[in-house]
């Protein structure tokens, strides 16, 4: 069986070369979930076609209000970025604990979200930061929200033909509290048990605004609405947060596997939100402290 | 870190032979090699744990363009292979007896076309009931993977095969079962713990690979990732019945071992296929097959039995170890069809008046089991270990303590018979004070130790040293380099003993010339390569002799040797080389040396651990290692440094991490992302304390000198959550089911203090 290794010179010429191979063509990025596909033979495209060379998909700018980051910036490049640093400790230190330095140095943050694993770290953290994705595809371009964007496991909106050119990140309200918790089970560049992601917008010891993500225990990162409820308007101490974190287990749907059953993946949701609330209840986790950024568990 | 309990640091300088042409690609591993017009083979294996064959039908396959044949265990006569017991079919004939068996083999121009013809193999089977616990697979009524007549037709020269079902051997050493019952009678209290260990899988980096090709005369040539090649010489002929010289194993480096790279694996089936095709062949295994089907470490079920008496004193220990042979006992070497080390790792390095051990190996519808660091004695030291510290709290005694008043006052037997003192408490003292052992712990912090006597067992090894006419020596030698630098300690053995530098001895590693050679393994080869140098040394000195006191006109006794330099009436000093140098001369010769139990030594490690465990997740994560161990001589103090390392983080990985489970009898982590071991970010840096060297002792083992590594990281968990944990590896889960477990027993406890008071 042949492979073509298309090397796509521009997004024209990549929107162009998934047109014609169809369903049997895949693009590649950084490659680094790819190869894993091909091996497990989950996948067994005839074309490969490679953006990595794309010189208008890479890139990191300030816009003012957000910054935008091309899709094939490598994990590094935008953890190593001073402005990202400057501006969005927790995406930094969500990054970091992105598998090991090798696949940090290849994979993709385009990649990373188009290939919509809900395990992936940068998927639950962008979802709190309210990110969106600009495609491009036959019939033109479109933006899209990350709620949009993932669909099922491994499914997300994203056309046949369409590529993620870049990814916008809009800067959180000075007032904002974030952090990014990640339980690994077994190794440091292990898949999470759970992820979570959590924003707290805080007036006066009063939370404004609020966004619970989790990651890795339902078919896509989820928002928690129920939980975001609560901690809306309230004063956040320890019985908010426990009715939040009880409401996370509701809304969290695990698979049992090898780094837990769902019933210790549904606790784990419990700690872990728990966690994550009380550390921004505390204080820390402003948007332009670097807190959480090895926050491991 | 690598320092002397004195301080001191070992000097590291030695580089490895191979170290450049490893990390520049120039080494040729088996997987690197080809033949021309070379075809590829895959097997197809079997997706049930337990049924019978009722059809295969090749014609689909065959049909496939570039498909070169076909085969079934019906195309060939019924050969079964295996090390000491030969019970394994090279292709499943009527039966497969667990998820993975090969069952029919397809030979094609190219890899792929390989691949794609074996998914068009059609098997029809029938199922049947299947076993995959050992203690379920003995009882009365258990499915039966063999039949009984078989297995003892099958055994070993010194297998005793039980009356049991499926049961492959049974041994006891020490008392017998009426002194135990007898001793366990008169104790105070007898206490017991059943520890379950997991089944580990080698991980080298290398999987298994060979490429055969029969020549002209019907001679086999097999190229082939395999670790002993005198030994899977006598696997190969006497399965396949055939004649010394009919094989021929071309050595080659191996890209790790772990004690897995000593069984045949698929070149039984590469000759096969390769003589009936009439052109060369390749197998290789995919990782997925290496973890579903490879030989990993045995899991096995290990029963410790104390009675003790009011002073905390252990009068009597039982230790019963069971161990999941799986569907069969081919990669088994040892003549009694057990593992090598259960009874060291059973009775440890301790004085019990009345010890038994018992070994029972059994069938069930799993993935064999070989070899692997430490077998026999990972399992059952480990089982000790954590027993010993279970004991100890049921006693309210402190673990450390408990083990003082029975580690052995035996002294150790050095190089040439003189006796040293023993030093079990020296390593298990420093051990405990490195770790910081009764010192204040932080919240969720625990400590634990283990300590393990280890012994070297003997073998038969080959050697040919060759001093030119230049002055530059050549040393042959059958040993195959595992990446473990038996090759540069081999080096420097003979460099300190020809007086010269590394560079001007070179090795050549062959088999050429050699008829026999027990390989590498049971962390014996640097010790009794050591004799084997010395011995070749003196043989070259006395013919050098001969042949100065011959030039010179001198009888032989007119020429001195001391410490391998001739002496000659002048006074003058010749090194061997430099003696051939001034006779012109190429001298050669050689040795076989046939090691008995007298060569072994003994000597004890301990290794300690501080873990940080997360109550509510479970989480476990290690924050110091420390490894103690009692030394002789170190050779080559990189490679000696980097066995203990990459043995604790293989302890570290048993202990924590890995094994191989089950779902309905398929091995469920058949992937690298869901078989995890550590990476370097999970493992502290390890400190590893060597107490002040005794060359009294000679070379002394360091391959498998960190068995303690697992029990005492378990033991460390088991302090933080306080209540024995029996069984690992401790993935969070389990840890924190514990801590939940403990919970209950506080309250009921508290509950009871209540109720009473």
């Amino acid at each position: 069986m042949s492979l073509d290794y298309i090397r796509a010179g521009t997004t024209e010429d990549a929107i162009a070369a998934l047109i014609r191979g169809g369903d049997d063509a895949k693009v590649v990025a950084g490659g680094t979930a790819l190869v894993l596909m091909l091996q497990e033979g989950f996948i067994a495209p005839r074309y490969l076609v490679d953006i990595g060379r794309i010189a208008a998909l890479g890139g990191i700018r300030d816009v003012g209000d957000a910054v935008i980051i091309g899709a094939t910036t490598t994990l590094w490049q935008v953890m190593t970025s001073p402005l990202v640093g400057r501006r969005l400790p927790v995406l930094v230190g969500a990054l970091g604990r992105v598998a090991t330095v090798r696949i940090r140095s290849v994979a993709t943050l385009g990649g990373n979200l188009a290939h919509g694993d809900p395990r992936l770290d940068p998927a639950a953290v962008l979802l709190a930061l309210d990110a969106s994705v600009r495609l491009a595809g036959p019939d033109g371009e479109r933006w899209l929200g990350l709620e949009e964007l993932f669909v099922d496991e491994l499914t997300t909106a994203i056309g046949p033909a369409e590529l993620v050119v870049e990814i916008r990140i809009p800067y959180p309200d000075p007032s904002s509290r974030l952090t990014y918790r990640k339980l690994v089970g077994q190794t440091m560049d292990d898949y999470g048990v759970v992820n979570v992601a959590a924003r707290l917008d805080v007036d006066d010891g009063r939370c404004r605004d609020a966004r619970l993500v989790l990651g890795a225990v339902a078919a896509t990162p989820i928002r928690v609405p129920a939980a975001e409820a609560v901690l809306r308007g309230a004063g956040i101490g320890p019985a908010v947060i426990a009715q939040a974190a009880e409401l996370a287990r509701e809304a969290a749907d695990p698979v049992g596997d090898l780094r837990g059953s769902a019933g210790y993946k549904c606790d784990m949701v419990v700690v872990e939100v728990r966690r994550a609330l009380t550390e921004l209840a505390s204080g820390p986790g402003g948007p332009a402290t670097p807190a959480g950024r090895w926050s491991d568990s | 870190m690598t320092r002397q309990s004195t301080g001191t640091t070992v000097e590291l300088r030695e580089e490895r032979i191979d170290a450049l042409d490893i990390v520049s690609g120039r080494t040729r591993y088996s997987a690197d090699l080809s033949r021309p017009d070379a075809l590829w083979a895959r097997t197809l294996r079997s997706p049930h744990p337990h049924a019978r064959i009722v059809r295969i039908d090749v014609e689909r396959a065959t049909g496939l363009p570039g498909v070169v044949a076909v085969v079934t265990g019906r195309d060939f006569p019924e050969y079964r292979m295996g090390r000491a017991i030969r019970d394994m079919p090279i292709l499943a004939r009527d039966r497969v007896r667990f998820v993975g068996e090969k069952v029919a083999a397809v030979v094609a121009e190219s890899r792929t076309i390989a691949e794609r013809a074996v998914e068009l193999v059609e098997v029809q089977y029938e199922e049947l009931p299947a076993v995959f616990d050992p203690l379920e697979a003995m009882r009365p009524g258990a499915p039966l993977l063999h039949d009984a007549t078989d297995i003892r037709a099958w055994a070993a020269p010194l297998q005793v095969v039980p009356d049991y079902p499926n049961g492959v051997m049974q041994r006891t050493w020490g008392a017998t079962a009426d002194e135990l019952a007898a001793a366990l009678e008169s104790s105070d209290r007898v206490i017991e713990h059943v520890i379950r260990t997991p089944r580990q899988h080698q991980l080298y980096l290398e999987p298994h690979h060979c490429l055969v090709e029969v020549d002209g005369s019907g001679v086999a040539h097999v190229w082939a990732t395999n670790k002993a090649p005198f030994l899977l010489l006598n696997y190969l002929e006497a399965g396949l019945g055939l004649e010394r010289g009919q094989v021929i194993v071309h050595p080659l480096p191996l890209g790790g071992d772990f004690g897995g790279k000593g069984s045949f694996m698929d070149i039984p089936l590469a000759i096969l296929l390769a003589r009936s095709t009439a052109r060369p062949v390749r197998m290789t295994m995919t990782y997925r097959e290496e973890l579903g089907a490879g030989n990993p470490r045995h899991a096995a079920v290990v029963r410790v039995v104390s009675g003790v008496d009011r002073e905390g004193r252990i009068g009597a220990r039982l230790v019963h170890a069971i161990f999941d042979s799986g569907a069969y006992a081919a990669f088994k070497p040892s003549p009694d069809a057990a593992l090598p080390e259960i009874q060291g790792g059973a009775r440890g390095p301790y004085d019990i008046p009345v010890t038994r051990v018992l070994a029972d190996v059994v069938y069930t519808n799993t993935v064999p089991g070989g070899h692997m660091r430490n077998p026999g004695e990972a399992q059952t030291a480990a089982a000790v270990e954590i027993h010993m510290d279970a004991l100890a709290r049921e006693l309210h005694l402190d673990p450390v303590a408990l083990r003082r008043r029975h580690l052995t006052t035996q002294a150790r037997l050095g190089e040439d018979g003189a006796a040293s003192e023993a030093r079990a408490f020296d390593v298990l003292d420093a051990a405990a004070t490195a770790i910081g052992w009764g010192q204040p712990r932080p919240p969720g912090v625990g400590r634990g130790v283990a300590v393990v006597a280890l012994h070297t067992s003997p073998g038969v090894y080959s050697g040919a040293l060759t001093l030119h006419a230049d002055g530059h020596a050549v040393v042959r030698t059958p040993l195959i380099e595992n990446g473990a630098g038996i090759l540069t300690t081999l080096r420097a053995l003979a460099a300190k003993r020809l007086h010269v530098a590394p560079e001007r001895v070179e090795i050549e590693q062959t088999t050429d010339g050699f008829t026999t050679d027990r390989g590498l393994g049971g962390s014996r080869v640097s010790r009794l390569e050591s004799i084997v140098v010395r011995r070749l040394v003196t043989k070259a000195a006395l013919r050098l002799r001969e042949e100065l006191a011959a030039a010179a006109i001198l009888s032989p006794e007119e020429v001195g040797i001391e410490d391998g330099v001739l002496i000659l009436p002048t006074g003058e000093r010749l090194t061997l080389p430099e003696a051939a140098q001034r006779l012109e001369a190429t001298i050669e010769v050689s040795d076989v040396y046939e090691a008995t139990a007298a060569d072994s030594v003994t000597v004890s490690v301990a290794q300690a651990a501080e873990v940080e465990v997360d109550r509510e997740t479970g989480r476990v994560i290690l924050r110091r290692l420390v490894s103690v161990h009692d030394v002789g001589r170190i050779i080559n103090p990189i490679a000696f440094r980097g066995q203990i390392e990459g043995a604790l983080v293989q302890g570290a990985g048993y202990a924590l991490l890995e094994d191989l489970p089950l779902e309905d009898g398929r091995v469920a982590t058949l992937n690298l992302h869901d078989y995890r071991i550590p990476t370097s970010v999970d493992i502290p840096t390890p400190e590893i304390i060597l107490l002040p060297l005794d060359p009294n002792l000679g070379v002394t083992p360091v391959g498998e000198s960190t068995p303690g590594a697992a029990p005492a990281i378990v033991n460390a968990v088991a302090e933080v959550v306080s209540i024995p944990l029996l069984e690992f590896p401790l993935r969070p889960e389990r840890v924190r089911a514990a801590f939940l477990r403990a919970g209950e027993a506080a309250g009921r406890s508290a509950g009871e203090a209540d109720a009473s008071g």
